[in-house]
Parts: C-alpha cells; structure tokens; sequence
C-alpha cells in the first residue's frame, strides 16, 4: 500500500505506541502474581501507588518511546518525502491499535458521561442530609445498601436511604464510613479511576482491581485514624454494608464503601490485625523506581542509533 | 438544529439533497434532471416538499414554480449526522439516583454469606482480644 510521507509517520507512530504498550502490559500481566507477591506487606499507601504507576506507566513509556524517539529519528533520517509503499501488515497492526484506543477512549468517554449525569440527577433529587469535612451528604432511595463517594469536580457522598433509618448504620459507623469515602476525596481516586479506565487493557490483566483494592486499604487506614476501635467498627460497617448489597451491574464510576469479596477479605483482615504490613519503605521504592526508570532511558538511549532502522522494518513488516 | 432529522435522511432525500447542493438553486425540473435515476415529476416534486418542511431546504416561488436552495451546506449536515451518532452512543444512560451505585472495576457486588460469617467472627474475636489487651494495660 503507497502512503504518503505524513500518513506514513503517523501509521509508524500508532503501531509503535500500540506495540510497545500491549508489550509493556503483557509482561506485566505475565509477572502479576510475582508482582502482587512482592508488594504483600507493603504499607498500603506506596502499594496503591506503585500499582497506579504500573498501569499508567505503560501508555506513558509507549507515547515516549514513539514520540520522544521513533519520530525524531524517522524525521532526521527519512530521505524519501514522496509516496512510498507500506507493508500491508503495518497497515492492519495501525489499523487493530487504532481500534484497540479507540474503542477504549469512546468506553471510558461513555463511563464519564454517565457519571457526570448521574451525580447531576442525584444532586437534583436525592435529600442533603448534611455535610461531612465539606462533601454533601446526599440520601438516594436506593433499595439496596450503598455507601459511595460520587463525582469528581465536586463529589458527593451517596447514601441509601435505609442505612440512616430505623435499624441501619448507627451514628458512629456512619461517620467512619463516611471519614473512608472523604479519604477517596481528598486522594481523588475518582480522578484516578476515571484516568485509568482511559488506559487500554489486555483482557484478564486485573490490575485494576488490585488498584481499587489498595485505594480502599488506604482510605480504611485514614478512616481508622491508627485507633484499633474505629478500625474494628470500620470493619463491621464493611460486613454490615456488604450484607444487604446485591449483585447489579456497573453502570457510573464511584468509589464505593465494599468491594468485591477479595477486597473485603483483605480489607478486614487488615483492619482486624490478622495482615501484618512491614515498616515503610518509602526510600526503597524511590531508590528502585529511579533504577527502573534510569535502566529505561539507558536502553532508549543506547538503541537511538537502531531505532530508524527498527521503523523502517516495521513500515515494511513480512 | 437539534430536532432536524439529518441522521434519518432516506437514500433518495440524500440524493436529491446532494442535487441541490450541487445546482444551488434549482427547480423541481432542474433537480429531476440531476438524478442519476429517472423518477416521475412528482415524485421528486414530493421528495423536495418533504425536506422543505423537515427545514433541511429553503424555496421561494417565481412565477409558478417553487425554487429550492438548501438551508444547510453538505458539512452542516455531515456534522449534525456525527453529532446524532454520538448522542444516540451516549442516550444509553442510567442516571437514576435509584440505580445501584458500583465500581467500574470488577467488584461484584454478591458476597458470599458464608465468608461474611466467617469475616464477623473474626471481627469478634479481634474484639474480645482488643478488650481484653485493654484491661490488661489497666
């Protein structure tokens, strides 16, 4: 297939990014269980953040590698600013991660939409029944039990209805549950999640879920402020709360009180004391980030000279 | 612009909508003789008074004919039709503040009831250990 210069840049582009993401995120996928293993222990605060880094670091290491290497390269040494023949398999691996984005991008539009009109409809017609650390608190009628931080901009926090009355959550479980959703808050994990769910998953990778599950850990920790009661009354509202919800579908993007059952294991199992975490290593995480990301740039650096050779292999592929 | 159903144009309101973008100002006539295919007077006739008065052309009488002229260009219904594709994409919506609220991520809702039982003795326990350690320090 002839292409002309332009159009032939940015099919090199595409599969470049597309190739070196799906790479990157395989091998992630393929070492999850070692990874997850690793970080057992870990204090909950540097696992939800390495395990974000571990899947925006892919879509980013991919935009750099293509942007910040191939097509400088490709522009220095491109002599032939004609038209000039592409493989076909070029064309279709373009073709397949042109997709692969932007199937992903017009997912995680559609989740935002949703969201945002969701959290508007609430506002308009759920009851506020008070404010906790300056979130609204709004009542849904909702027959089954929910607790959740919804909305990004200005998030509120959702609670059924049931819960408030008669014999739902007393007093104090309400305000933890309630201090767990203003830690979502102030961390932006709505953000976070709405971030991700823009990044292109290889099916079965389920580091989102691994993600969620540390996000909630270190909204329990702040909530349980260090004090064992509050930790084990948070623990209660966890398996109260999960008692009475049911099994729906996922239609917006919140972070709500229970997770799924993995999560509620963990969770409690932290919250009871039965997981031990080791001291913070906040050093060592820096100390090995900055070795992974220094042996990235080495090898980027150190294979600039091939790189336009690996373009122009690539644009001819079979 | 909303309500002008663009997105719902038949294959010969396209046609002719695609004749008088080309002759600019045309009568019945003119754009019958733009057809690819051979169609009767009125039926054209009929097809430009029905995209008259779905706004999509404008016409003005002279004489005793009516002379057409399109109210929107090719790019506005282009555009419009793009739109109308991705409202209809995102009409699909559950914004009921009645809907269950969950997360994105795989967390399903439906515990079992036996781990939950097993989740509060724990919970007990800790309990008891915790007033125990208590009035130990005391």
């Amino acid at each position: 297939m002839t292409l002309p210069y332009t159009l032939r840049l940015i099919c090199l582009l595409v599969v470049v990014t597309g190739v070196v993401h799906a790479a990157l995120q395989g091998a992630l996928t393929a070492n999850a269980r070692r990874v997850m293993r690793m970080l057992r222990g870990w204090p909950a605060r540097q696992q939800e953040r390495i395990l974000l880094c571990l899947q925006m670091g892919p879509p980013a290491a991919a935009l750099l590698f293509a942007g910040a290497l191939c097509a400088p390269q490709y522009l220095r040494h491109e002599a032939n600013h004609a038209a000039e023949g592409v493989s076909w398999a070029c064309v279709a691996l373009a073709c397949a991660a042109l997709i692969w984005f932007a199937a992903t991008a017009a997912s995680g539009l559609r989740v935002w939409l949703r969201t945002v009109r969701f959290t508007r409809a609430c506002r308009r017609s759920a009851t506020v029944v008070g404010r906790h650390a300056g979130i609204p608190v709004l009542a849904v009628s909702e027959s089954e039990a929910v607790v959740a931080l919804a909305g990004f901009r200005r998030p509120a926090i959702l609670v059924s209805r049931k819960l408030l009355e008669g014999d739902g959550l007393g007093e104090e479980a309400l305000q933890v549950a309630f201090e767990h959703e203003r830690a979502h808050a102030q961390h932006r994990d709505n953000w976070k999640l709405l971030a991700l769910s823009f990044v292109p998953q290889l099916p079965g990778s389920g580091w989102m879920q691994h993600w969620q599950i540390a996000a909630d850990c270190v909204a329990d920790d702040d909530a349980a402020q260090g004090d064992v009661e509050r930790g084990l009354l948070l623990a209660e509202t966890l398996v109260r709360v999960a008692r009475c919800a049911g099994r729906r579908g996922r239609p917006v993007l919140c972070t709500a009180l229970s997770s799924g059952e993995a999560g509620l294991r963990e969770r409690v199992e932290r919250l009871t004391g039965e997981r031990e975490e080791l001291p913070g290593t906040r050093g060592a995480t820096i100390a090995a980030m900055m070795v992974f990301a220094a042996v990235a740039i080495a090898a980027a650096v150190s294979a600039s000279p091939w790189v336009y050779e690996v373009c122009e292999r690539i644009l001819h592929l079979g | 612009m909303d309500s002008l159903p663009v997105s719902r144009l038949g294959r010969r309101e396209r046609e002719v909508m695609q004749a008088v973008w080309e002759l600019g100002r045309a009568s019945v006539q003119q754009v019958s003789e733009r057809l690819s295919a051979a169609l009767a007077y009125t039926t054209v006739m009929t097809t430009l008074d029905r995209l008259f008065r779905k706004g999509l052309l404008r016409r003005e009488k002279q004489q005793r004919a009516f002379i057409y002229s399109a109210a929107l260009t090719a790019e506005d219904v282009a555009g419009q039709q793009a739109a109308d594709l991705v409202r209809r994409f995102f009409a699909e919506s559950d914004a009921q503040p009645e809907v269950l609220l969950s997360c994105l991520v795989d967390a399903v809702h439906g515990y079992d009831t036996e781990l939950l039982d097993q989740l509060e003795s724990r919970i007990r326990r800790a309990r008891a250990q915790a007033r125990t350690e208590k009035e130990r320090g005391r």
